[in-house]
């Protein structure tokens, strides 16, 4: 399983990419009941989205290890 | 509201494999099936799908090379076309953002363009491309762009200036501003073909 991170109620995972396709890097932040997509390296949610500043500011201080796991997974 | 909005849209219900034909069920009633080898990464080894395994978010398939987990988003990428060209726009507006982030920390700088170039080890049209967001740039070839000026990737990050609004409405919980965070991934945890390591 490709998480990467865990703090209070929330998981972040990172994938390889499938099918070719290249959508941007990012990770999904995870809870019980949600899933949102954060761009990454701006750590910007997707979709429209929102999520708590204190859980962008954590995303944010551990942005060189999501990064880190992206590019070994698919760069 | 666009349909991806919806918590549920994201949400798997179930999945089944019969001759190589993944099925995925969501649970806002949407039911797609595709080719297996298309959710697989190219040449993965063969991969054995009586031991499927699914969660709300994703599921995972056990190859020769380890076990290879599949996101919801993955499986809506390849089966609808509208979620595809949304997808498509958010990355083309990063690349966009990024590029002009980095204009902007040139500028900063005083640096040309071609002297920047120079630093990074690229050629001045990869430089162009890269700030006005026709090209993705690849992690290291940035990393470099951003070292050669004295930066780093948190540069690049937006500043965490309260709660990120938008259209969607996810409950997602607050935490504690002491909250701790664990790193639960390390390098030696990834192989070569972007699968995790089996457990």
């Amino acid at each position: 399983m490709p998480c990467v991170l865990r703090f209070g109620p929330y998981s972040i995972y990172v994938y390889r990419e499938v099918g070719g396709q290249h959508y941007g890097r990012h990770c999904h932040v995870r809870w019980a009941d949600g899933d949102v997509s954060v761009l990454l390296p701006e750590i910007v949610p997707m979709h429209g989205t929102r999520l708590p500043a204190r859980v962008l500011q954590i995303l944010r201080d551990h942005q060189d290890v999501l990064l880190a796991a992206w590019q070994a997974l698919n760069e | 509201m666009a349909r991806w909005q919806a918590a549920d849209y994201a949400r798997i219900e179930s999945v089944t494999e019969h001759d190589g034909i993944v099925s995925v069920c969501f649970r806002d009633g949407d039911c797609v099936s595709l080719p297996g080898a298309r959710l697989l990464p190219p040449g993965a080894p063969a991969s054995d799908w009586r031991a499927l395994h699914w969660t709300t978010y994703d599921f995972s398939v056990p190859t020769a090379h380890g076990t290879i987990t599949v996101p919801w988003d993955a499986v809506r990428v390849l089966t609808d076309p509208a979620f595809s060209r949304h997808m498509a726009e958010e990355a083309a507006g990063q690349a966009r953002r990024v590029g002009s982030r980095l204009r902007a920390l040139r500028h900063q700088r005083g640096l040309t363009a071609k002297a920047l170039a120079a630093r990074a080890g690229i050629s001045p049209v990869s430089l162009s491309r890269i700030e006005t967001g026709r090209h993705d740039v690849v992690l290291s070839t940035l990393e470099r762009l951003l070292a050669a000026m004295g930066c780093s990737l948190r540069d690049l990050a937006e500043p965490v200036l309260g709660e990120a609004m938008g259209a969607g409405e996810t409950a997602a919980p607050d935490i504690a501003d002491d909250e701790a965070a664990t790193v639960a991934w390390s390098p030696a945890g990834a192989v070569r073909n972007g699968a995790t390591a089996p457990r």
